[in-house]
Formats: structure tokens, C-alpha cells, sequence
């Protein structure tokens, strides 16, 4: 075996200018396995994780009349009115198996206003378990650096806003704010409240279009005692999703509640896409990684023409067609390993800084609409596995490759391939 | 001579059929990928943009700096003073073919349970009607008839406050000084237009009642040119800012300035594509450089008699130039014919962005719902043939010079 | 025991359609410790009897025993290893590849062999390249050594695992006189000391008066088989 390596790798040297392109055409198959996967991986993560922590949690519980009245922010189905009430429902999820973390939300519609002054703005209002939010969401984040203040305490006529909203009313935390609304009966009413926070998290979604109060306030404004419109659960892990959708299920059941739990993965048509499409990608993957790999083919074909004479001499020394097919294979394999080596190396080195710095998202901001949670900035993802992963898919094609190189090797006749001409 | 080349190249290319086919295949996915963006994007800029031109901005638009300037700014300082008569004024110039003045405020609408935050328009409904192309697209019922209080909204909106033709839409606004409106409104039509923004996002309603009950005073918030075409924009836009009665404080901007952010993102959209692309070139190139050099060693007693025949470095660095060209020509022409059925397919059958998106494609910023076409650009084709003769000819220059170097005494040796 | 016994060796290629018969009912037995000269004009069958009897082929017909055992119907993979036991080949062309050194090109036989340890190996191959006059070059590339040390080398490689058969097809062709001879002496030397039986074919008259043997082809035919 080792001198089959010895021989592999002293052949590899015999054109060096051959040889170097070769690794260079793999190092470019999986520099580009690299990157796309990269971007794409860091786009989903981006935009799957925001519509997680903010929006559909692992799943997401609410009446089935519910999900076609959403856009209209109604309070009219809420959840705890009927059967146990919220505190108890929220409770009990979080003793399931499997759930990490269950916290309610009633989101309404809200029309802001400065106390003094014309300007109103239109806002999704969102009573929440500000603790537990920020538990998933990691709201807190988003309060430093262009962010300031806290997040609204429990009982408190406090609300936090949007650095963009705020700009937009020209108000600044600390300022009142008037809260214009309808209750759950459909009645008309203005509150006043403390602005505690100002979020800049660059996603339209927090920066512009929701305004957070405290749950307790919201359920005694709105009306809605002990009730909420929605419960989100989370599970340690999203991989966790359909254990967790079954776990919240079978508790409905048992309870005899005709609730809904809608998995993160079926919350909006874009998420639903994304996941359809994901096989698409690993295809483009391995297209690139083919195209790649021509290079390598048309190299080894001509490598076997060439040391035709070679192979009879090899054959005639006692090399069966399995030690033949094996030597040229373990040739591949070499250039192969270099390749990926190299290719890793350098796609990894500028995956690397590319997933510190971030590709410039701005010119999308302007025309697409808070629901996209897509934030100025993508950071492609930077993960070993990945690496490991675009290595490995480098070798194994470019390997398979050079099969039928290899294979032709083997099955030369030896006296055909001792001829001279 | 350069026949000869050719001749020479093509036979040499047939010599190794399955690595021509192999290396010119790869320069093909390139062509391909190449075209069928081009055709995407393109056919996507156009709808996007035909979508916003006959049904949200026309060629020419007039507004008051607030607008543009500001995020949300107070109605008041969203209103051209003298409006309606500054449109009339405008319709009088040579060029315009119709002129919309048009009213925006925000309103909320509901069913007297639910409500929904909508953009108000009020519109001259034969003027409206006339500039855009909105009324036709009514599904069911009329377009608006002035002096009424009536409504024409969006088929889905209408959907979900549960509401239909004939039924009473209650409607919340603030009138110019800043005072709580409410007054219920007809529908009387509703819309399904290709423009998800105009669907989604508007109710329509007559201008003359949506002044009187906002107490706006023959002023509009938007005068709404249509020019001639879309090229002559600048030009009409230049007529209307030097028109005597125009009142200060008013910007008049081309369809180029109202659809910028649209403009941004495809802009976006091209260049990380591109960044794809440049993979797979990259790949190509690394393929013809191949090819060529695979070639050239395994030719090297042919280099040898050639040179003996008395060929200089020069000519024979041509034989292989050309060789590389050929591939070039040869990967193009595999492109572009992968690229005429998929895009016959694009453009005749097109892509259903709403059966992907479904009715989030107003979310996604893009004017288009329902389906997405490609165009056909011959352009690109041949730009497409010259970039791939381009980038052999390069990628094959470095291989054919060493090529046309090699000693042959010593080449032969190292096999 | 004969170390090659052959009867009615036939062997037809096929060209464009026409059979071309190249040997037609070779009957041949060759001794343990014969120095075979196989001679006859181009085209007579020569390199096609050697391909038979070296296992890098089929015949048509007939039956070839090798130390009596039948070698005629063999898989390819079961004729490979009877070539890596049993058999030395050297050509015209040497042969030798051209990435390993000179000793590593005679290691190579006792390598796929996988009967020696490593220091068997070296002495081995030590020796017989002493034997062959290469002292000192073992560490050559073979484009670094002129042909007559190539063809040593090449030599040295078949005869270093101790065959039964040695089988050299033309081995003095690229060579100039001076270095034929001497080639022919180390061959008949080696033959002397070692006991191998050599079958070589050649048309050159020079390399027929080393041979203890010479059999004479014409057409794929043996028209003359005389020992000296
Ligand atoms: N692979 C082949 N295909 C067709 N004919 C062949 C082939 N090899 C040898 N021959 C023919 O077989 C005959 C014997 O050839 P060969 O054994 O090479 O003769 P020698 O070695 O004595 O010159 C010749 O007529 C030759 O043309
Ligand atoms: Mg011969």
C-alpha cells in the first residue's frame, strides 16, 4: 500500500503544471461550495432565526379561526377565555417534555401619538412576558449600542419602541406617548404611557413596526382578563420542532382544547419556501463541485493514454487490474486531498472574515416589509462542519471522477498496451 | 491563414470529443446561468417596474418636499397648495397625455369589529382612470363615481374585514387640522390588480369627498403626470418645474426617482448574482486553461515537427489560441441552445412568484403578484458569445504561449 | 519436470474483420536452465508466442503447462499472479518506470510479492544490482542512465524474485553492438550461476550464437529447433 502511494505521488509530480491546475480546479469547486453555502446557510439562519425568536416561536398556539384574521391584528379569538385560563395554559406548557421556554403575546393593532403635536403612526402593539421574551429573543441585545433604556417592568404603563418609530413621532425614551386602540369589545380608547426603551436592531419588524408593553397591562387595557391571542413554545433546539408540535398536541388533546399548533416551518410562505427549497441548494453544491471535476477527468484520461505503455510494463510485473484501478485512484485521492486542503484554506480564510464583516443588505430595506425580517446586514455563516463538509464533498467527486480513468487503466490489455508502435 | 488555424483547431477539438465536450460544457453552465439571470432579472425589472408605472407612479410625479424628505409627515405638510388647479394647468402642456391628482392620508377601515390600517386615495375617478390603469381591473362591481361616498379596495383586504360590493366600510381618519374623522363609505368595487402594493395596501375613494370630509381645500398630495413615454420623462418633468404658477416647496421627480428603492434592490439583486457567476467562471476558466495545456503536452512531437517545418513560437501559439477560441465558441453555442428552451419556458409560461410566496410577495418589496416572465434579449446572447471567446482566448493565451516554448527534446523526456 | 510444455499453441487476431492466424499449433518444451533463442523475421509470431507463454494473453487453442500446471484458462487476476511469481520479463524498450529510482524499480517485483521483510528486500536487491553492474547507480532515475544501464536495470527487475521463466522479447534491439554483447554476456552469466531458464526472441545473428538453443519461427510455425 505505501508504495503505492510512493509511486501515486511521484506521478503526481511528473507534470507539475498538470497537476497544479488540477488542485486548483478542486480548491475552486470547493471554494465555491464554500461561499454558497456560506451565504445561503447565513441568509436561512438569519432570517429563520428572527422569525423564531420574534414571531413563531418553535410553535406557535392559537384558535384555527385565528391564522386567516391575523393581519388584522383581531382580538376576537383569543386563547384562555374558554377552558384553562392563560396562567394555568402557560404553565402547564412549560412543565411538558421537551419544551425550554412558553410565553403568551396578544398583539394588537395601535395607533401612536405624541401628546402634543399632528404626527400619529400606525404600529403592531405586542403585550408580552417581557422577561420570557427576552429569555428567547435576547431583546436586551438590541437595547445597547444605537439602542438605550430597558424593557417595560410588569405593571407598569411602560412601553418600548423602535429607534426608527421614535424618530418618526420625534420622541426619545423617557418622553410620554399616546396609545390609541380598541378593546376586545370593540370600544375606543386612548391610553398614556412611558417610553422605557428604544430598540435598534436593524430588522423593519422591531425598528419600526411593533411597540412591546407589559402583558398584565395589555390583558386589563385590551380586556382580554387572563387571555392572550397567541402562545409561543420553544424547544432547546429547532431541530426539535415536530417532538415539540406532537408533545403540545397530545396535552390539547388531553385537554379537549381546539387550538392549533403551527410549527415554526409552516408559519409563512417564505419560511415554508425556504425549507422546500433546501435540497435545491445541496444540488447546486454538488453542480459546482462536477463542473470542478471535469478539470480532474480530462487530466487522468489523458494520464492513462499516456502511461499506456506503463501499465502494460505494471501488468506484466504481476499488478492485477484491482492494484492498476487502486494506483491510479490513489493518485486521485492525493490530488484530490490537496485540492480540498487548499480550497478549504482559502475559502475558509475568507469565509471567515466575510462572516465577520457581513454583506450589505440596505438596498433591500427601503421596498421590503417588516414581515421579511431581513436585516441590513447578513453575516454569512463560518462553521467547520461546513468546511469539513465542502473537504469531504471535494475528495468523495473528484474521487469518483477519476473512476473512470482508473477503471480504464485496469482493463488495458497488457499485450495492447506493451505495443509499440 | 487564420482558415487554416481554424481547420487545424476544429480537428484537434474532434481528436478528444469527450474532453472538448466535457470542457465546453462547463463554459456552457456558465452561458446558461448567465442567460437565464439576464432573462429573470430582466423580465422581473420590467414587470416590477410596468406594475408601478400603470398603477402606482406615472412618468412624472409632483409632490411636496416633505414627501420625499421626510418619513411620515404631517398630512398638512403633504399637501401641494393650489393642486387640483396646478394639475389642470398641467394637463395643458404638450406631452401629457393624462394627469392624476391624487389625495393620500392614512385611514383605518373595518367591518365595526376588526379594523385594518389602509392608505387612503382620493382620486378624480375619470382622471384616475385615465393615468392609470386601476379602474380596469375592477373584479367585481364599478369603478368610483365622484361625489360619493364610496370605496374601491383591494379583493383580499375586503376578504378578511369580511366585506363585500354593497357593504358599509367604516373608516377613520384625521382631517388637515389634525380632528378625528370617521364617516362609513360604499363598496363598490373590488380590485385585483398585478400591483400587490395597490391591492394590499389602498383604498381608493372619490377626490372630491375624501376633500371635503378631510377639509383639504383644492389641495392634493400627489399630481401624477403621464408623458408620452417613459424616455421622455426628463424632458417633461423640465417643462412642468418651469411652469409659472408652480407654488414653492413642490418636487417634481421622474418615475427614475419615485421607483429608486425598487431600482436599488434589482441593482442588489444583479451583483450578488453575479457573485455566483463569477464561481462558475472561475471554474471554466480553470477548465479551458486545461484543456489547452492537455493539449499542447500531449502534441509535443507534433510541436516539434511543426517548428521543424519552419513554424515561428508566434504561429504556433496561434494554433493553440485558436484551439481555445473554438471551445469558447463551442461552450457558447452549448449554452445558448440549453438557454432557448428554458427560456422559451420562462417567457411563455413563465414563473409563479405567488404559488412559491403566496401572498407575501407584496412583503417582499417586488410590485409583481401572480407570475413572473423572462424576456427574450438577443443582446445578451451575443454578449454572451463575445465573454466566452473573451475568456477562452484568455484563460487559453498562457498554456498555448508555454505551449509554443516547449523544447520538445526535453518534453518528451519528463513523460 | 519441463519448466514450459506446450501443444498445439494457436493464436488467431482479428483485424478489421479478417483473422490473422500469428501462431498456428506451437508444440514446445523448454528445460529447467535452457538458454532458448527464439529467432525468425518480423511478423513470424515471436512477441506472440512470448505473450502467451508469459501469461499476458490467450491462446486460441492448444494448452501451455507451466511447471505443469495448465495456465491456459486462468482469470486475468490468477494470470497476473502467476506472472508475479513465476515469470521475468524484459523488453526492447526497458520498461522501467520512469518515477522510481533504479533500486526501486527492482524492488518493486519483491514488493507485490509480499514474501520479504524489508531488509530481505534491500539485501536482494542490493546484490543483484552488484550482479548486474550497477553499483553505485541505485539511485537513479532511469532517464538519468544511458540504455545499456537501463536495460541492466530492466535485468536486474526480472530476475531479482528468482523465476522460473525469464521471457525477453527483443532485448538487444535499442542497444549498439558493444552494449549488446555485453548484455548477452551478463543474460548468459546469470543463466550459468542462477540456473533460470531464458527464452529470448531476436533476428539478430549475433544474439543466436549466445543461445544453448535456437528455435527458428516462420509463420507462426517452428521450422527449426536445434541445440548446440
Ligand atoms: N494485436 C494484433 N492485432 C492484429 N494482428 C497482430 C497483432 N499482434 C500481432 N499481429 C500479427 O500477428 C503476426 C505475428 O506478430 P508478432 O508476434 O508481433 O511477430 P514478431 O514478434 O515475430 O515480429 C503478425 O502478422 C502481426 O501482424
Ligand atoms: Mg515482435
Amino acid at each position: 500500500m505505501s508504495f503505492l502511494f510512493k509511486m501515486a505521488w511521484r506521478n503526481i509530480f511528473r507534470q507539475r503544471s498538470r497537476t497544479l491546475l488540477s488542485l486548483l480546479a478542486i480548491a475552486a469547486g470547493v471554494v465555491a461550495v464554500i461561499f454558497s453555502k456560506a451565504w445561503i446557510d447565513g441568509m436561512m439562519a438569519s432570517l429563520e432565526g428572527y422569525t423564531i425568536d420574534l414571531t413563531s416561536g418553535h410553535v406557535r398556539l392559537i384558535r384555527p379561526e385565528y391564522r386567516v384574521k391575523e393581519r388584522l391584528l383581531s382580538l376576537a379569538y383569543p386563547l384562555g377565555e374558554e377552558g384553562p385560563g392563560y396562567a394555568r395554559l402557560v404553565e402547564d406548557l412549560r412543565h411538558l417534555p421537551g419544551v425550554a421556554a412558553a410565553t403568551g403575546r396578544i398583539r394588537f393593532g395601535l395607533l401612536l401619538a405624541p401628546l402634543a403635536g399632528e404626527k400619529q403612526l400606525a404600529l403592531q402593539g405586542v403585550g408580552a412576558e417581557l422577561a420570557a421574551e427576552d429569555r428567547v429573543a435576547h431583546l436586551g441585545r438590541f437595547l445597547r449600542g444605537e439602542g438605550e433604556g430597558r424593557l417595560p417592568l410588569p405593571g407598569r404603563q411602560e412601553i418600548l419602541l423602535g429607534k426608527t418609530t421614535l424618530r418618526k413621532l420625534g420622541l426619545k425614551v423617557g418622553d410620554k406617548v399616546n396609545a390609541v386602540f380598541n378593546t376586545s369589545f370593540g370600544s375606543f380608547k386612548i391610553a398614556t404611557f412611558r417610553i422605557v426603551g428604544a430598540i435598534a436592531s436593524g430588522l423593519m419588524y422591531l425598528d419600526e413596526s411593533t411597540a412591546y408593553i407589559p402583558l398584565d397591562v395589555a390583558m386589563n387595557l385590551l380586556e382580554l382578563p387572563d387571555a392572550v391571542t397567541e402562545i409561543v413554545v420553544f424547544a432547546d433546539r429547532m431541530e426539535k420542532t415536530r417532538e415539540l408540535q406532537q408533545t403540545v398536541e397530545a396535552y390539547l388533546r388531553q385537554k379537549g382544547l381546539s387550538y392549533t399548533a403551527i410549527p415554526w416551518t409552516e408559519h409563512n410562505e417564505l419560511i415554508a419556501y425556504m425549507e422546500k427549497i433546501k435540497g435545491f441548494y445541496s444540488l447546486i453544491y454538488f453542480a459546482f463541485m462536477v463542473l470542478a471535476s471535469f478539470v480532474v477527468f480530462n487530466t487522468m484520461m489523458m494520464i492513462v493514454s499516456e502511461r499506456t505503455q506503463e501499465i502494460g510494463m505494471l501488468a506484466a510485473l504481476g499488478f492485477a487490474p484491482g492494484g492498476l484501478r487502486r494506483l491510479f485512484l490513489a493518485e486521485s485521492l492525493l490530488v484530490a486531498c490537496g485540492g480540498s486542503i487548499l480550497g478549504v484554506l482559502f475559502g475558509g480564510a475568507v469565509n471567515w472574515i466575510l462572516a465577520k464583516v457581513g454583506f450589505d443588505l440596505s438596498a433591500y430595506m427601503e421596498t421590503s416589509a417588516p414581515a421579511m425580517m431581513l436585516p441590513p446586514r447578513i453575516y454569512p455563516s463560518f462553521r467547520w462542519a461546513d468546511l469539513f463538509f465542502a473537504a469531504l464533498l471535494g475528495v468523495v467527486v473528484t474521487v469518483f471522477a477519476a473512476y473512470l480513468p482508473a477503471r480504464r487503466a485496469a482493463r488495458l490489455h497488457p499485450t495492447e498496451a506493451l505495443r509499440t508502435i | 491563414m487564420f482558415d487554416f488555424y481554424l481547420r487545424l483547431a476544429a480537428k484537434n477539438l474532434f481528436r478528444h470529443k469527450r474532453r472538448t465536450f466535457l470542457t465546453a460544457a462547463a463554459i456552457g453552465v456558465g452561458v446558461v446561468f448567465y442567460l437565464w439571470l439576464d432573462s429573470f432579472l430582466l423580465g422581473f425589472e420590467k414587470d416590477a417596474l410596468g406594475n408601478i408605472l400603470d398603477h402606482q407612479t406615472a412618468e412624472v410625479q409632483v409632490v411636496t418636499k416633505a414627501t420625499v424628505e421626510e418619513d411620515s409627515p404631517e398630512l398638512k405638510k403633504t399637501l401641494i397648495p393650489r393642486g387640483l388647479e396646478l394639475a389642470k394647468e398641467i394637463a395643458l402642456l404638450p406631452g401629457v397625455r393624462a394627469v392624476s391628482p391624487r389625495l393620500f392620508f392614512p385611514l383605518t377601515a373595518g367591518n365595526g369589529l376588526d379594523e385594518i390600517p389602509l392608505l387612503g386615495v382620493g382620486v378624480d375617478p375619470a382622471a384616475e382612470a385615465a393615468t392609470f390603469t386601476n379602474a380596469r381591473f375592477v373584479k367585481a362591481g364599478r369603478w368610483l363615481e365622484p361625489g360619493q361616498a364610496e370605496a374601491v379596495l383591494g379583493e383580499k383586504v375586503a376578504r378578511l374585514l369580511e366585506l363585500g360590493v354593497g357593504d358599509t366600510l367604516i373608516v377613520r381618519t384625521r382631517t388637515r387640522m389634525n380632528t378625528v374623522q370617521a364617516f362609513d363609505l360604499t363598496i363598490v368595487g373590488l380590485l385585483a390588480t398585478p400591483n400587490p402594493n395597490v391591492n394590499e395596501g389602498w383604498l381608493f375613494l372619490p377626490l372630491d369627498f375624501a376633500g371635503a370630509a378631510l377639509a383639504t381645500e383644492g389641495t392634493v398630495s400627489q399630481i401624477e403626470v403621464r408623458g408620452p413615454a417613459a424616455k421622455e420623462a426628463d424632458r417633461l418633468a423640465t417643462r412642468i418645474k418651469t411652469l409659472p404658477g408652480l407654488p414653492p416647496g413642490v418636487v417634481v421627480r421622474t418615475w427614475r426617482e419615485s421607483a429608486a428603492a425598487l431600482l436599488a434592490m434589482l441593482q442588489a439583486e444583479r451583483q450578488y448574482d453575479s457573485l455566483f457567476l463569477l464561481l462558475v467562471i472561475a471554474i471554466a476558466v480553470i477548465g479551458v486553461i486545461n484543456a489547452i495545456l492537455l493539449a499542447s503536452l500531449e502534441r509535443v512531437r507534433e510541436i516539434g515537427m511543426l517548428k521543424a517545418l519552419g513554424m515561428t513560437e508566434r504561429q504556433i501559439r496561434w494554433v493553440f489560441v485558436t484551439e481555445g477560441i473554438l471551445l469558447g465558441g463551442l461552450g457558447w453555442l452549448f449554452g445558448a441552445l440549453m438557454a432557448l428552451p428554458m427560456n422559451y419556458w420562462m417567457v411563455e409560461i413563465g414563473y409563479d412568484l405567488e404559488a412559491f410566496l403566496g401572498e407575501m410577495t407584496a412583503d417582499f418589496g417586488y410590485a409583481i403578484s401572480g407570475r413572473v416572465y423572462g424576456v427574450w434579449n438577443w443582446g445578451t446572447f451575443l454578449a454572451a458569445f463575445f465573454i466566452s471567446l473573451l475568456v477562452a482566448l484568455v484563460a487559453s493565451y498562457f498554456p498555448a504561449r508555454k505551449a509554443s516554448r516547449l523544447d520538445p527534446a526535453v518534453a518528451l523526456r519528463r513523460l | 519436470m519441463a519448466v514450459v510444455a506446450t501443444r498445439g499453441l494457436t493464436k488467431n487476431y482479428h483485424n478489421g474483420g479478417m483473422e490473422v492466424p500469428a501462431l498456428r499449433g506451437i508444440d514446445l518444451v523448454l528445460e529447467e536452465g535452457e538458454f532458448t533463442s527464439l529467432a525468425g523475421p518480423s511478423g513470424s509470431g515471436k512477441t506472440t508466442l512470448l505473450n502467451l507463454l508469459g501469461c499476458l494473453d490467450r491462446a486460441c487453442d492448444g494448452e501451455i503447462l507451466l511447471d505443469g500446471i495448465e495456465v491456459g484458462n486462468l482469470s486475468t487476476t490468477e494470470q497476473a499472479r502467476v506472472r508475479r511469481e513465476k515469470i521475468g520479463f524484459i523488453f526492447q524498450t526497458y520498461n522501467l518506470i520512469p518515477v522510481l529510482t533504479a533500486f526501486e524499480n527492482v524492488e518493486l517485483p519483491l514488493v507485490l510479492l509480499r514474501r520479504y521483510s524489508e531488509k530481505e528486500i534491500k539485501e536482494r536487491v542490493l546484490r543483484i544490482l552488484a550482479e548486474v553492474g550497477l553499483e553505485g547507480l541505485e539511485h537513479r532515475r532511469p532517464g538519468d542512465l544511458s540504455g545499456g544501464q537501463q536495460q541492466r536495470v530492466a535485468i536486474a527487475r526480472a530476475l531479482v524474485k528468482e523465476p522460473r521463466l525469464v521471457l525477453a522479447d527483443e532485448p538487444t534491439a535499442n542497444l549498439d553492438s558493444e552494449n549488446a554483447k555485453a548484455i548477452l554476456d551478463l543474460m548468459r552469466r546469470l543463466n550459468e550461476t542462477r540456473g533460470v531458464t531464458f527464452l529470448f526472441s531476436t533476428h539478430d545473428p549475433l544474439v543466436m550464437e549466445y543461445a544453448t538453443r535456437l528455435i527458428t519461427l516462420r509463420d507462426g510455425r517452428i521450422v527449426k529447433d536445434e541445440r548446440r
